[in-house]
């Protein structure tokens, strides 16, 4: 258990000492206890929406953390060696390239080979790119999946895909779907994380399913106390005093108005929703107060370098949400849609990746978390074989985007280690071999939590709904 | 089942066609055939052939496994002879020709997926498909019979029931109403007080409270007809309209924008909300409103203004939500078609049309034929096209035909167009030399020749040449806007100019013609005060954008050659980039022999080839005027000078625009027919590419009418549809209409599924009530105005919203109308509200809300490569209007709107009848925190200040402003008590002198954030 702050004299101390996990949690709690009102009629006996639920079949993996690269990371660089893309570096295309995707900066281009040394890692001697040195260490708790497949080469469509499984429609995001599907293990805390998302609340919202299930946004994992993690979280411009002063007027207003209605379920509601909205302003900035964490702890995620240090926070993160039984914990990294100057751009930003997600890693080993934990890293979609330069001749070359095939890894909860699944041809450029497409990404993932993919539904303007529309095949090659 | 390869599987999106229930299933094919076969053969079958099937396909294609992949079932005759989305799995007699031999073959299809089955099985197979694939099975699925589908049937006339208590009924609505609450032994409320009755009919109407004034005309208004003056009052307010229509674009997806990141610019989109504010304030018959907005482009017109008025209304088929950068064209146009459908579907039928794109309704009676009939008619109207380069499409614009204007009005516009632009020249002629002598603000890219020319002779003529293009050095986002070019000046010896010409050749955006050189000329005269010098700038200095590139610069007198420079001799400075579309490499720092200004920063060179070169011109600035730091004093006097031109400037630069644009044609967003209209042929599955028969266009084959609505080669179809859509004997179009009023104003509808109606909706609560509604919207002519005024002059409308002890035992969700509901403001209602309370609600209406005259409001240059984003700064014009005002973008409301998606605002793109109601922690922390509910709890304070001066009369105006009625004593007391405990915690902690204003702020914060506020009863 992490230790509260043992300088607070906080009467809900005990309390917070004896939950779960020690941090902020009833602040968190907070959030849980949202209700959804108005038409949803005859609570009483109804159990919480987030009371765990059984699952289809035993589950493998009890939890995910999805590690999102945001932007397309080159799998040709990373994950994928392509020898006969090497050999031919700076040649012309052996392939058309269709008239769609002779987009700009691609008016010379030509096959460039990886851009990074590659070794072979682990007893599995899986073979990838030495920019990524620390996640090495763990390949053999790898799984990776060089056939993965997205039906467009646009960020913000893939990137729904990704998070949804639909390029068009209002759907929710699959951990609003895990949410839905088994609820919570710890009742303290939102069954969907999600640290610093950046834009598009779509990709973390629940669309049709109760608001409940929406992701959890933690805005700031830095330090600053100036900085609420959550939004709204605070008013800077008036004392505690003033502020409890307010809520207990407003409180007094709404109890006055409730007795003389009797009763009123969405009126309660919001005198609830205003208690906990209080109690969140005082107990969640301990949420992302690291400062119980040992200092060998902070260095295995690299936190205080200035590299690593915001990204291994929001790593850190993720394993104490995990920990404390969070379903869906997502953690986003931004910056690898590297157009040009791949060589250079991909270096640092592996640098940035590299030690926190094998910290994090290394952490649910450690702790035993590995086993029920499935971690997914990868981006929505991958780089092309070919070159892009985009600011003219002069400039170190990039790559462009590519959906027809990319890598992603996964590892722990009830996938095989140290294995490769599918590959691409012999330039990387498309998914020839052991196909997986987002949507059986998805199903994957839901087997491993133990749901049937094709049995997890809601309906919604007249039918069933689920994650994976009318698509998607479990990726049996890969389970352990 | 039949799986198609992968690589098509990225076609069939088909996102609509989640089914997995076979359980009921509606049929349309024929009856079972009748089958004989011999008792050997049949033997055969059942002790042979079904336990192959039953281990083998089952899993996937049955319906006891609830899975029919590929749409093929095989537990019964019909499952196969009917088959998958690939036709008929089986061929009696023919096993070369059953795609189920080919499939376990391995033969193209691969079937089971996992492992081939051994070679015995497959022979098997092979034999009974041989021998005429005996198979004595029936269907297990069961037919639903359409008749019996309440919505279907045709709308019925009751008699007004008979009630008990006779008394209470006003209006035939409360017979209905109160025969079902004494069928159950219930009671109606009591009627509503004054205050809560006045404050619940002016957020239903208006979506604002009332103001004291109206609180106060109320209650002292004891006619008859006080109420119903009230109604009317409100029904012929404009902000009857405001709040009606945005009901209206929570079923349409309105928004101000586009893409999907939500930020495309969409400069026309606010005409077609304009449109539907106007047609709710005059009270537009509804089936008219239908017609226009589904095919007014095909409706007859009495003037220009009725004829811009029906363009624009297909903006509901125009606006969206589109994936215009979807990649993949077809799919794209598959998409547009099916949300067109589905929101059509939805909104007037409550059916889910969609479910039929890639297989027959399952619960529904919708043939996939339907479907596609309907699909003929939106593939044959225009609504996105694609001219590439880019992946981006575009929405179809269409130019409005003018209004007409008094000839004078014209004539006095061009006038002064002409002045302007005058002005403006002269000012920008005396600015550039000016600039020249401001140590600091050179422009980076002025090249002046360093020796002067014997080019100046007095009344001589002489010719200047040059060739120019524009260009950009690397980036496709780098295009040029009509107001870059070159500008070549002869300057004086002292610097003054002699003779100036610019060139300015229009917009280039990535089209390889406007990158050829033109060859210019002008012709000035000579005035003899000494030689002169050359300078090249950008027209536009200082705006950092490229001018153009120059090459040959030539001066003669009339044959003879006086100045040539051909940049040939140039030093080039190292490789920047390449233009895109020339391939020609652009080099930077440029040092060119003779010139001034050459190898500063930007100095670029056009390495045309084999040594010859031409330099870009550039408008940057080291920087800006107003950071130059003059040193003279007659730096000072150009300096103040300087700045004062270019003040000048920019206004007469906006002035120009709007003059400018008042000539520009406007467009609206909207849609016309294609060329040569067609039928769609059904795309299998829903995959674009897997065609079937082709279907005639037309409507739901369920719904049938007397009258013909044929659709004729030559149109889209719109048209009749709109009609079928509104015929008498269409039962599902009024009924849905009235439902969604009521719903709006009772707060759950008779039907509260009011989107969908079919199979697996819910029934009417009063089912003879929503026909007799019906019935009277039609006879009113479609009036929502007559409608809404029916329904609230109901004493249903008007009973108190209390509790009652029989009500929720009876009836805990309140269907049989018991009571008024309570109800949560809507979003807007609770921001609109806030700033009417506080006094800060702007009144102005209409227009475009995108404020595109602000600096930095466009984004890029617009194209298909990179479409020009919306900068995201509302105006301080449009920032405290009524929500509906209010720029939306296609994605959840954030930022300053951010209020909206807090309190349960749709998604722009999704079509939501029935607004979820929640309630979260979030809201709470919304409502304490937020510096938007602040900010108007403060200009509340100010607000009453100013208004009273003593206090307990200031409280009592707060609870009037902002809940509507008068404060009670004990909350008087309460609230001054609270003043006092708040200005003297503050005291304590705070120097501030103004603590009781600050504890008003605290105050007034309080009641905007509770249920007294947040609530009508």
């Amino acid at each position: 258990m992490n230790s509260f702050d043992s300088q607070k004299n906080n009467s809900r101390r005990s309390f917070l000492q004896s939950s779960a996990c020690g941090f902020g949690s009833l602040a968190l709690n907070a959030l849980i206890q949202q209700q959804a009102a108005g038409r949803q009629a005859s609570p009483t006996s109804s159990p919480s929406p987030l009371a765990a639920k059984q699952t289809h079949f035993p589950a493998r993996a009890k939890r995910i953390v999805f590690l999102f690269m945001q932007g397309g990371p080159s799998q040709i660089d990373l994950f994928d060696y392509k020898p006969e893309l090497a050999r031919r570096s700076g040649k012309v295309l052996p392939y058309n390239l269709p008239e769609i995707e002779a987009t700009v900066g691609l008016e010379n281009t030509r096959l460039l080979g990886p851009t990074s040394e590659f070794w072979h890692q682990g007893e599995c001697g899986l073979y990838m790119s030495n920019l990524l040195p620390y996640t090495a260490r763990h390949a053999d708790n790898l799984c990776i999946l060089r056939g993965m497949q997205a039906d467009s080469p646009n960020h913000p469509v893939a990137i729904r895909q990704l998070h949804t499984g639909n390029i068009l429609d209002v759907v929710p995001s699959m951990g609003a779907w895990l949410s839905y599907g088994l609820g919570t293990e710890n009742q303290q805390l939102p069954s969907y994380i999600t640290i610093i998302p950046g834009e598009g609340e779509r990709n973390f919202g629940s669309a049709f399913l109760p608001a409940i299930h929406q992701g959890t946004a933690i805005q700031h994992v830095g330090s600053s106390p100036d900085k609420a993690p959550i939004r709204h979280l605070t008013d800077s411009s008036i004392s505690k005093d003033v502020q409890r002063r307010r809520i207990d007027l407003i409180q007094s207003m709404n109890r006055r108005q409730l007795n003389r209605l009797e009763t009123d379920q969405q009126m309660e509601g919001v005198i609830e929703s205003f208690e906990l909205a209080f109690r969140m302003q005082t107990e969640t900035p301990g949420l992302v107060d690291l400062s119980s964490e040992s200092k060998s702890t902070l260095d295995l995620y690299g936190i205080g370098d200035s590299a690593t240090d915001t990204f291994g926070r929001q790593c850190l993160l993720a394993r104490r949400f995990a920990e404390a039984g969070v379903r869906f914990v997502q953690v986003s990294l931004n910056g690898w849609d590297h157009h040009g100057k791949i060589a250079e751009g991909l270096r640092k930003e592996c640098l940035t990746c590299d030690k926190p997600v094998a910290g994090l890693l290394t952490d649910l080993k450690a702790r035993g978390l590995l086993e029920d934990t499935l971690v997914v890293w990868g981006g929505e979609f991958g780089r092309t074989p070919h070159t892009q330069q985009n600011n003219g001749a002069s400039q170190a070359p990039g790559r462009e985007h590519n959906h027809h095939g990319f890598t992603m890894w996964m590892a722990g909860g009830g996938v095989k280690g140290g294995m490769t699944h599918g590959s691409t041809d012999h330039f990387g450029y498309h998914a020839v071999d052991g196909k997986v497409h987002i949507n059986d990404l998805h199903a994957t993932m839901l087997h491993l939590m133990g749901l049937d993919h094709e049995r997890l539904t809601f309906e919604h303007h007249g039918r069933p709904f689920r994650l994976t529309d009318v698509a998607g095949n479990v990726v049996n090659e890969v389970l352990a | 089942m039949m799986t198609q390869p992968r690589g098509d599987r990225s076609f069939m999106i088909s996102h609509r066609a989640t089914v997995l229930l076979l359980s009921v299933v509606f049929l349309t094919c024929a009856a079972t055939e009748v089958v004989s076969a011999d008792r050997e053969d049949v033997e055969f079958f059942e002790q042979q052939i079904v336990p192959i099937l039953k281990r083998r396909c089952f899993e996937c294609h049955s319906h006891e496994s609830g899975k029919a992949k590929g749409g093929l079932v095989l537990d019964s005759r019909i499952g196969w002879t009917k088959g998958g989305s690939e036709g008929p799995a089986v061929v009696p007699g023919k096993p070369n020709e059953s795609l189920l031999i080919e499939a376990v073959r391995y033969d193209g299809y691969e079937m089971p997926p996992s492992k081939k089955l051994p070679d015995s099985e497959i022979s098997l197979l092979e034999k009974w498909v041989a021998i005429g694939a005996p198979d004595t099975r029936k269907s297990s699925e069961r037919q639903i019979d359409p008749e019996k589908l309440w919505a279907l049937q045709p709308i019925r006339r009751s008699e007004t029931p008979e009630v008990a208590d006779k008394n209470w009924p006003w209006d035939a609505i409360d017979s209905f109403v109160l025969a079902r609450l004494e069928s159950k032994g219930l009671t109606p409320a009591e009627d509503a007080d004054r205050y809560k009755l006045l404050r619940r009919v002016t957020f239903d109407l208006t979506g604002l409270p009332p103001t004291p004034d109206e609180i106060e005309a109320f209650i002292n208004d004891r006619s008859e007809r006080a109420f119903e003056n009230v109604v009317d009052r409100l029904l012929e307010s404009q902000a009857f309209g405001d709040h009606w229509a945005r009901h209206w674009f929570d079923l349409s997806c309105y928004a101000d924008l586009a893409g999907i990141n939500g930020g495309v610019l969409v400069r026309d989109a606010w005409r077609y909300r304009d449109y539907v504010i106007a047609a709710f304030n005059s009270d537009k018959p509804l089936n008219l409103f239908i017609h226009e907005q589904i095919a007014g482009d095909q409706l007859p017109f009495e003037n220009i203004e009725q004829q811009r008025e029906l363009i624009i209304a297909t903006g509901y088929l125009a606006i969206g939500p589109w994936v215009l950068q979807n990649y993949i064209k077809g799919q794209m146009d598959a998409d547009v078609v099916d949300h067109q459908i589905d929101r059509i579907g939805r909104t007037f039928l409550g059916q889910t049309i969609s479910c039929a794109r890639c297989h027959d309704h399952k619960f529904d009676p919708i043939p996939t034929r339907d479907y596609y009939a309907l699909a003929g008619i939106f593939r044959s109207t225009l609504t996105t096209s694609y001219d590439g380069p880019g992946v981006w499409s575009q929405v179809t614009h269409i130019t409005l035909p003018k209004m007409e204007e008094e000839p004078g009005e014209l004539a006095s516009r061009g006038k002064l167009l002409v002045d302007l632009t005058a002005r403006r020249k002269q000012l920008e002629v005396e600015l550039a030399p000016l600039l020249l002598q401001i140590p600091g603000t050179l422009d980076a890219n002025v090249l002046t020749l360093t020796a002067g020319i014997a080019a100046n002779e007095n009344g001589k003529t002489y010719d200047v040449s040059f060739e120019s293009a524009p260009t950009v050095w690397g980036r496709v986002a780098q295009a040029t806007s009509s107001s870059d070019g070159v500008q070549v000046d002869l300057l004086r010896d002292d610097g003054s100019v002699l003779a100036g010409f610019r060139h300015q050749p229009g917009a280039w955006s990535a089209t390889k013609i406007a990158q050829r050189l033109h060859a210019i000329q002008f012709t000035y005269t000579g005035d003899g005060s000494g030689q002169v010098r050359v300078r090249l700038t950008s027209a536009t200095p200082g705006s950092g954008r490229f001018g153009g590139a120059v090459d040959n610069v030539v001066i003669r007198e009339s044959d003879r050659g006086v100045f040539e420079e051909t940049f040939d001799r140039l030093l080039p400075g190292p490789i920047k980039g390449q233009q895109p579309h020339t391939g020609l490499s652009v080099l930077a720092r440029a040092t060119i022999p003779e010139w001034d200004g050459a190898g500063i920063n930007h100095s670029h060179a056009v390495d045309l080839g084999k040594g010859n070169y031409a330099i870009q011109v550039f408008g940057g600035r080291t920087r800006s005027l107003t950071a130059a730091k003059p040193v003279t004093a007659a730096q000072r006097q150009t300096h103040s000078r300087a700045l004062a031109i270019e003040d000048e400037l920019r206004n007469l630069t906006s002035k120009i625009d709007k003059l400018a644009q008042h000539d520009t044609p406007e467009t609206a967003l909207a849609v016309r027919d294609i060329a040569s209209p067609n039928d769609s042929p059904i795309y299998k599955r829903g995959d674009f590419q897997s065609r079937g028969d082709v279907v005639p266009r037309g409507f739901l084959s369920a719904v049938s009418v007397s009258s013909r609505y044929d659709i004729s080669a030559e149109e889209s179809g719109r048209l009749q549809l709109a009609k079928w859509l509104t015929d008498s004997e269409n039962p599902l179009t009024p009924r849905i209409l009235v439902n969604r009023i009521w719903h709006h104003l009772f707060g759950q509808g008779l039907v509260r599924t009011v989107d969908y109606v079919g199979v697996h909706g819910e029934t009417p609560s009063h089912p003879e009530l929503l026909d007799f509604l019906a019935l009277r919207l039609q006879e009113d002519r479609w009036s929502l105005r007559k409608t809404v005024r029916r329904l609230v002059m109901s004493r249903t409308y008007q009973m108190a919203s209390t509790h009652s002890v029989d009500g929720p035992a009876v009836d805990p969700d309140n269907r049989l109308l018991w009571r008024m509901p309570r109800r949560r403001l809507t979003a807007e209602s609770i921001r609109d509200a806030m700033l009417a309370v506080s006094g800060e609600l702007d009144p102005g209406r209409g227009g475009s809300p995108l404020g595109l005259e602000l600096k930095d409001n466009i984004r890029g240059a617009g194209g298909n490569v990179n479409p020009a984003m919306w900068g995201n700064k509302i105006a301080d014009y449009i920032k405290n209007r009524r929500s509906i005002y209010l720029p939306l973008r296609r994605e959840r409301p954030a930022g300053e709107l951010e209020i909206l998606s807090t309190f349960d605002f749709p998604h722009p793109s999704e079509i939501v009848g029935a607004r979820p109601e929640t309630t979260v922690a979030t809201q709470a922390l919304f409502l304490m925190n937020s510096p938007f509910v602040k900010h108007q709890a403060s200009k509340l304070a100010e607000r009453l200040e100013n208004e009273e001066a003593n206090e307990r009369a200031r409280v009592r105006r707060l609870y009037l402003l902002a809940v509507s009625r008068p404060a009670e004593l004990n909350e008087i007391n309460t609230a001054l008590t609270f003043l006092d405990h708040c200005s003297r915690d503050m005291a304590s902690k705070s120097s501030d002198k103004d603590l009781r204003a600050r504890a008003w702020t605290q105050l007034c914060h309080a009641v905007l954030a509770s249920n007294n506020f947040l609530f009508r009863e």
